[in-house]
């Protein structure tokens, strides 16, 4: 059943599900969530840690009532925080497990052998989340043409078939670098909060975990 | 169970998707509650008028902006009922009621069958960036056929809806009478919410091929972006998704051998053959049909067959009209998102690129613009001009870094794989120690080299 619902899935884009839970007595539970866009400034701010790390592991648990999506990474080098050389699991509310669906549509995905750049926060649990959902999460894939590191943001549903390798490029005019991102968050890291507030994030935590801008009380 | 996270910054002309659940009759009305936390962003006073708080009383307004009943009147605001009453899904039938503030705030649980507001995130489950959320556990094993055979919609037995903290929220007044900033409207945001307690899902725009980001970035229309209120009202397109729901409506299924798949895919040129299901009364108020295929092409024959000549994930509309005794007039249009997925063969590309002594980068070309028409790749490496015998390696990664051992010629075969087939493309490849490689189509003899795959993990990924 969860073969066959995760295949349809797959080739279907999006599905009205009915049809396919009508199979079986499933109990899925579903989020849909209202974004804020972030910029990276804001994103980088909002981070405990920002790393450059591969995908070595991704599973679901169920803790407690929910499922979790967890990806375990090997971290290469943090651009925020320290983390070099370290292992992380990254949590995300939502995925299947046995017949169990949980989706949180907009969240990460993660699959084993990508290479991402992650902004993570660190919520009162402990557990490490991806700053705005998929926002916060840059695959790495060489430009086909120039040879150079790029970053693609994509996602699919949790419960759908996601590879990394498979997912589609980002239009020429509109490829972002690694270099790119990584020295606007180095640079924001050394200039640090503009004291401006950022939507889900409280004041008191956003000076905790930054420096604070020339001027700001 | 269709439900996309959405970012308040696409454009208009959006659809509407169903999420797959909805309230069955003898669930209404919807009972809700508040827990007792007061967010100190919004008005604290209590209303004069009716005796409730601001987050009390813009709870009931989330409720009405979708579908004014009598109940609104009652119990809200007068000011609210001649000030921000907007057109609503008139023919939608569903009602609700506001049972009133219930203490405690252990921490949201829609299986308690209680649909309940809370309004700081108390399990801190939703990162920086997320300002609503609703969160609804669909019990499959009561389950109602709304229309046709096979499409089946899951009975709500309970919705919660949780607001982060730390948003600066905003009162449709504030909001109108002018800001800066961040600050989001919480009555736009929470309609948009009851939206998807009710069943309503996002969408893509008409002509999206709904397999780019497009898809997570769009919204159903009614919500709240930073300080505006130009999408607080609701659209036809809204209207049109209640209505699905709780009022006429007719949809179609693509029709395929498999009678349980809700999904079509295959090799250009593909035929897709589509059928209606509605109530027997509602087919028989139908007027028109329009279809359109989502490659331009359109008809409105009532049952239409069509063939997808190119590549793409494609969404299927098709617009109905029809006249009821209950409400008069009615239209809408049924949206599939990208049901039909046409795939050419696999278009696989690659070169070298030198890196470093007898490092290669390879850049792989190989044509992803449609998501789901390749799903597998395998890269065979030979020696010498031609690939025949076993290769030395074979690996599945994306973009892998050779590593040769010895100059000379090597063959390298890259084959793509998915729902259009399969095909390859063979380079032969100089490897030179000092300098560029080159593409040849002839080859010299191979050395007997080995090879070292650096990046590329030896992970065959499956459907």
């Amino acid at each position: 059943m969860l073969t066959r619902l995760l295949t349809n899935l797959t080739l279907g884009g999006a599905l009205a599900l009915g049809g396919v839970f009508a199979l079986g007595a499933l109990s899925p539970r579903v989020e849909a969530t209202t974004l804020s866009t972030l910029s990276v400034e804001q994103m980088t701010d909002a981070s405990d840690l920002i790393v450059r790390a591969t995908v070595t592991e991704v599973w679901v648990e169920q803790l407690g009532e929910d499922l979790w999506t967890r990806a375990q990474i090997t971290v290469h080098s943090s651009l925020k925080g320290e983390a070099a050389g370290r292992t992380l699991v990254i949590d995300q509310l939502g995925g299947v497990l046995r017949n169990e669906v949980v989706l949180v549509v907009g969240a990460p995905r993660f699959s084993v052998g990508e290479e991402v750049i992650v902004f993570l926060e660190k919520n009162s649990a402990g557990q490490l989340l991806v700053v705005g959902m998929n926002q916060g999460k840059y695959t790495v894939r060489i430009d086909p043409n120039s040879g150079e590191e790029m970053l693609v943001r994509f996602t699919v549903r949790q419960d759908r078939w996601y590879d990394h390798n498979f997912i589609p490029n980002p239009p020429v005019a509109e490829r972002v670098y690694v270099p790119e991102l990584e020295s606007q968050v180095r640079a924001r890291v050394a200039l640090g909060w503009d004291g401006k507030p950022i939507p889900g994030a409280s004041e008191a935590r956003l000076r905790e975990i930054n420096r604070l801008q020339p001027g700001v009380k | 169970m269709v439900a996309a996270a959405l970012l308040l910054f696409a454009p208009s002309a959006f659809g509407f998707e169903l999420t797959g659940w909805v309230y069955a009759p003898e669930q209404l009305p919807v009972n809700f509650y508040m827990t007792d936390y007061m967010e100190d962003s919004l008005p604290q006073e209590v209303d004069v008028e009716t005796g409730r708080t601001y987050q009390e009383n813009v709870a009931i307004k989330m409720f009405c902006n979708w579908h004014w009943t009598p109940y609104c009147d009652e119990v809200l605001p007068a000011r609210w009922v001649t000030d921000y009453q907007y057109e609503d899904a008139n023919c939608a039938i569903f009602d609700y009621e506001y049972k009133g503030i219930e203490p405690g705030n252990e921490g949201e649980d829609p299986s308690d069958g209680v649909v309940k507001f809370y309004w700081d995130d108390p399990k801190d489950a939703h990162a920086t960036g997320v300002n609503a959320v609703t969160i609804t556990r669909s019990d499959q094993s009561f389950y109602v056929k709304r229309v046709g055979a096979t499409k089946i919609y899951g009975v709500i037995p309970g919705n919660d809806i949780v607001f982060n903290n730390d948003i600066d929220w905003g009162t449709t007044e504030e909001i109108e009478a002018g800001c800066s900033g961040d600050v989001r409207g919480v009555e736009a945001t929470g309609t948009h919410e009851v939206g998807h307690l009710l069943g309503m899902a996002h969408s893509c725009e008409q002509d999206d091929a709904c397999n780019s980001n497009t898809l997570q970035t769009a919204t159903m229309y009614y919500s709240g972006g930073p300080c505006a209120t130009d999408r607080n009202s609701i659209n036809d397109d809204d209207i049109t998704g209640i209505t699905a729901l709780y009022g006429p409506f007719v949809r179609f299924n693509i029709i395929t051998e498999n009678d349980d798949s809700t999904a079509v895919s295959g090799k250009a040129p593909l035929e897709v053959c589509f059928e209606l299901e509605a109530e027997e009364e509602t087919l028989a108020e139908i007027q028109t049909i329009e279809w359109a295929f989502g490659d331009g092409e359109t008809s409105t024959e009532s049952e239409p067959c069509h063939t997808f000549e190119t590549q793409g994930q494609f969404t299927i509309n098709a617009t109905f009209t029809g006249i009821s005794e209950a409400c008069g007039d009615w239209d809408h249009t049924q949206r599939e998102l990208g049901i039909v997925l046409v795939c050419g063969e696999p278009e696989p590309g690659f070169e070298l690129l030198p890196v470093n002594g007898l490092t290669y980068q390879s850049l792989n070309q190989t044509v992803v613009d449609t998501y789901g028409c390749v799903d597998g790749l395998t890269w065979e490496v030979f020696k010498g001009g031609s690939a025949s015998g076993d290769p030395l390696f074979e690996y599945n990664s994306w973009s892998p870094k050779f590593v040769f051992e010895e100059e000379g010629d090597y063959t390298i075969r890259l084959t793509a794989v998915g729902p259009g087939g399969e095909s390859s493309v063979e380079n032969v490849i100089t490897i030179e120690k000092t300098r560029s490689c080159s593409t040849t189509s002839g080859g010299g003899a191979g050395l007997g080299a080995g090879l070292i795959a650096l990046a590329g993990l030896l992970l065959r990924r499956r459907r």
